[in-house]
């Protein structure tokens, strides 16, 4: 009896342990993941990663379910990862080879990633370079372009422009329709429209800085003309002497003048919520306001310009890429297409205020029906592309002079050169010295 | 003779029968610990990039270069600072709640015990995000109450100076149950006669604490002065959420990286900058320190005793 008991405890230890290895053994699938169960069924299905936005990802949903219409046989299995976490998840999944066959990266990050061979290519037969070329805006595109060859289709193309609350604007006693057109006449405004209690207490912000990101790369590229990134020198211009034009006006708004605090309502959407007058962000704003804030009365406007410039902003782009480990990249590329379509573009336009990389759609009225997308249109004109090595990392740099100079209340010039020098070594390291 | 192998052949069996009893733990030790172990040193000898192509060999570069790098000094202040504020704190209030929770006469012990083992078993991103919403310092519950007593209103986690005292408190809140719960386990096996025979020689209570209490009460307290030393070196979530949780923009360091606890360090470099190499040393640096850390500990805390 005994000797039975034994011999039944050690097959189930057994079995545990085959089960155990068995359950730890590598699956026999791919990155389309039920391809193999799948084709059975004759579905492909395409994995579709993307950073979440309130007002994009509703689109993406209502563009999958119509592209599995049109191409029966595939389904567009879709993910909206929260930003902060959307880096991380993917990076380890390319890292794994469990990648989804499409996702979306910044425009900035594309050359590493081809370099770093996780992209394919888009085949001539989807659609050609020329093509590309002709159809796209150019610097939608220029940062997926290696070789000839095009790396993936621009999406969530985006420019700054001046969201003014008109409530509060005409409070403070300005006409909407009439903004601030020059750096001063800004910081002007952004005083006035700031308010603090008795007791010091900020009350209304003048400038919303939650976005920070918006406010010193704007300044940065408005008085250096564009020209920030020195690629061929491995270098920044922004510790320049003109560049630190653009620290100083940022000193002066949020140190001198006070028009807004990392304290006040920290981390919230102040202008969404109606305690800040202005805010400089991306016109996809425009969705988010709609959403958290649909009776918010606002204007927007070109970015005020320095002293002697002309109006310009930025222009920034993500692309949808194609995995290279995707076993169904025609499928996957032909949803790519699909996301970066003039039907896909018009959608993401009117419902989530993206611009269009499609030339073919700059001009058409429809698209831009009232005076806000007017402006919008317009910023996409006098845009300058952002020309960073990287994303994170470059704003960590960057995130840091402002916190010294806001916070710390540090010595623009020794911030800047700081930062500047960390960003050099940087560049210079992705770059080869 | 005979006997005697047949003696050892049946232990022999019974050895081999505790092996393979123990072998699926051990398998998947190596599996889940062991082997990913191994592959985070391999990796922390090369300049290995997520996105960027080559992979270069060089060999202990990381390891010198970790020690240059001022994040990296700044980091391990931070989580030697919260090391310092946390685990004392922690100790000395759940200790204190833990004598008086075992009295006698004290009335709905279960209850009391119940309030403050709930932070244990609440989720902690939840929690942390909670507590973010209480520090805000225009509309937080804190500031509220400050500016009612007419107190400073600090910004918090808006303030370089004040962003980790208020994540330390969290951190406190957060452990001071799991804490008080070990001491009270510890504190009932402590033998009754030995604080009745100390009552009738005429001991006072702080006397019986500090020759009684303390002294047998001391293999719970270096256990679990271990266990919270370990949980602040490997300190993520609530820095991380209360810094950068949500769609707020806010960087993971905090203000000036005032609250770049090692472990943030580590994911900062690992999964932010995409420097996986550089990463995977430090995250051995930190395997290291905790190792001669809790060493240290058992030598120095650890005082034997007799009845």
């Amino acid at each position: 009896m005994k000797a039975v008991k034994k011999f039944i405890s050690m097959i189930l230890v057994l079995l545990l342990i085959l089960t155990t290895i068995a359950g730890c053994g590598k699956k026999a699938t791919n990155t389309t993941g039920e391809k193999t169960s799948e084709t059975t069924k004759q579905e492909i299905v395409i994995k579709h990663w993307q950073h979440h936005h309130e007002a994009r990802t509703p689109v993406v949903k209502e563009l999958a379910q119509e592209f599995e219409k049109s191409h029966p046989g595939i389904k567009i299995e879709f993910e909206a990862i929260p930003y902060d976490s959307y880096f991380d998840k993917l990076t380890t999944a390319l890292s794994s080879k469990t990648a989804a066959d499409v996702f979306q990266i910044s425009a900035l990050q594309a050359q590493e990633m081809i370099a770093g061979g996780y992209l394919q290519p888009m085949p001539e037969k989807v659609m050609s370079s020329a093509e590309i070329r002709n159809n796209f805006l150019d610097w939608t595109v220029s940062q997926a372009e290696k070789d000839g060859k095009y790396y993936g289709l621009p999406t969530d193309v985006q420019t700054i422009v001046l969201f003014i609350n008109n409530e509060l604007y005409k409070k403070a006693g300005f006409d909407p329709q009439n903004p601030p057109k020059d750096w001063n006449e800004f910081l002007t405004q952004a005083k006035k429209g700031t308010i603090v209690d008795s007791q010091g207490k900020m009350q209304q912000a003048g400038l919303d800085t939650r976005y920070k990101w918006a406010v010193y790369t704007l300044f940065i590229y408005q008085i250096l003309n564009g020209n920030v990134v020195d690629l061929v020198n491995k270098k920044v211009n922004y510790d320049s002497p003109q560049g630190l034009e653009a620290w100083n006006f940022i000193k002066r708004l949020m140190v001198d003048e006070k028009v807004d605090s990392p304290e006040f309502m920290q981390g919230q959407f102040k202008f969404e919520l109606g305690k800040a007058m202005f805010y400089l962000n991306h016109p996809v704003t425009v969705g988010r306001i709609k959403q958290m804030a649909p009776d918010l009365e606002y204007t927007v406007a070109l970015p005020p310009a320095p002293t002697g410039h002309e109006q310009t902003t930025i222009g920034h782009n993500w692309l949808y890429v194609v995995n290279k480990e995707s076993k169904n990249s025609e499928a996957a590329w032909e949803w790519v297409k699909f996301l970066a379509s003039e039907e896909a573009q018009r959608k993401f336009i009117q419902k989530a205020g993206d611009l269009p990389s499609l030339k073919s759609l700059l001009e058409d009225d429809s698209l831009f029906p009232d005076d806000n997308a007017k402006v919008i249109r317009e910023s996409l004109k006098i845009a300058v592309p952002t020309q960073e090595l990287g994303e994170n990392d470059v704003n960590q740099i960057r995130d840091e002079i402002w916190t010294k100079i806001v916070l710390k209340q540090a010595s623009v010039e020794d911030a800047v050169k700081q930062g500047a020098a960390a960003e050099n070594a940087l560049m210079q390291k992705k770059l080869g010295k | 003779m005979l006997g005697v192998r047949k003696k050892l052949s049946q232990e022999q069996k019974l050895a081999w029968v505790g092996v393979l009893f123990v072998l699926p733990a051990v398998i998947l030790f190596v599996i889940s610990v062991l082997i990913p172990l191994i592959q985070a040193f391999y990796m922390s000898l090369f300049d290995w990039s997520t996105i960027r192509e080559a992979k270069k060999f060089i060999f202990f570069k990381n390891y010198i270069d970790m020690f240059h790098d001022p994040k990296f000094i700044k980091s391990v202040a931070v989580t030697i600072m919260w090391t310092v504020g946390v685990v004392p704190t922690i100790i000395f209030l759940s200790l204190m709640l833990a004598l008086i929770l075992n009295m006698k006469s004290l009335r709905f012990k279960g209850l009391f015990r119940t309030i403050y083992f709930v932070p244990v078993v609440t989720n902690m991103v939840a929690a942390s995000f909670v507590w973010r919403w209480l520090f805000e310092p225009s509309h937080g519950v804190i500031n509220y109450f400050l500016s009612l007593l007419n107190l400073p209103q600090p910004g918090w986690l808006a303030d370089p100076q004040w962003a980790l005292p208020a994540m330390m408190v969290v951190g406190v809140w957060k452990q001071i149950g799991f804490a008080m719960v070990i001491f009270l386990a510890g504190l009932q096996t402590i033998p009754r006669d030995m604080f009745e025979a100390a009552y009738i020689d005429g001991a006072s209570g702080l006397t019986m604490l500090r020759k009684i209490t303390l002294p047998l009460l001391n293999p719970t307290i270096v256990f679990t002065s271990v266990m919270l030393v370990i949980n602040a070196f490997r300190v993520f979530t609530i820095p991380y959420v209360m810094s950068a949780g949500g769609f707020t923009y806010g960087e993971p360091g905090g203000p000036l990286d005032s609250t770049r606890v090692f472990v943030i360090h580590i994911y900062d470099y690992g999964f932010r900058q995409f420097e996986l190499g550089y990463a995977s040393a430090n995250a051995f640096f930190l395997l290291l320190v905790i190792l001669i850390v809790t060493v240290l500990q058992f030598k120095i805390l650890e005082k034997p005793f007799e009845y």
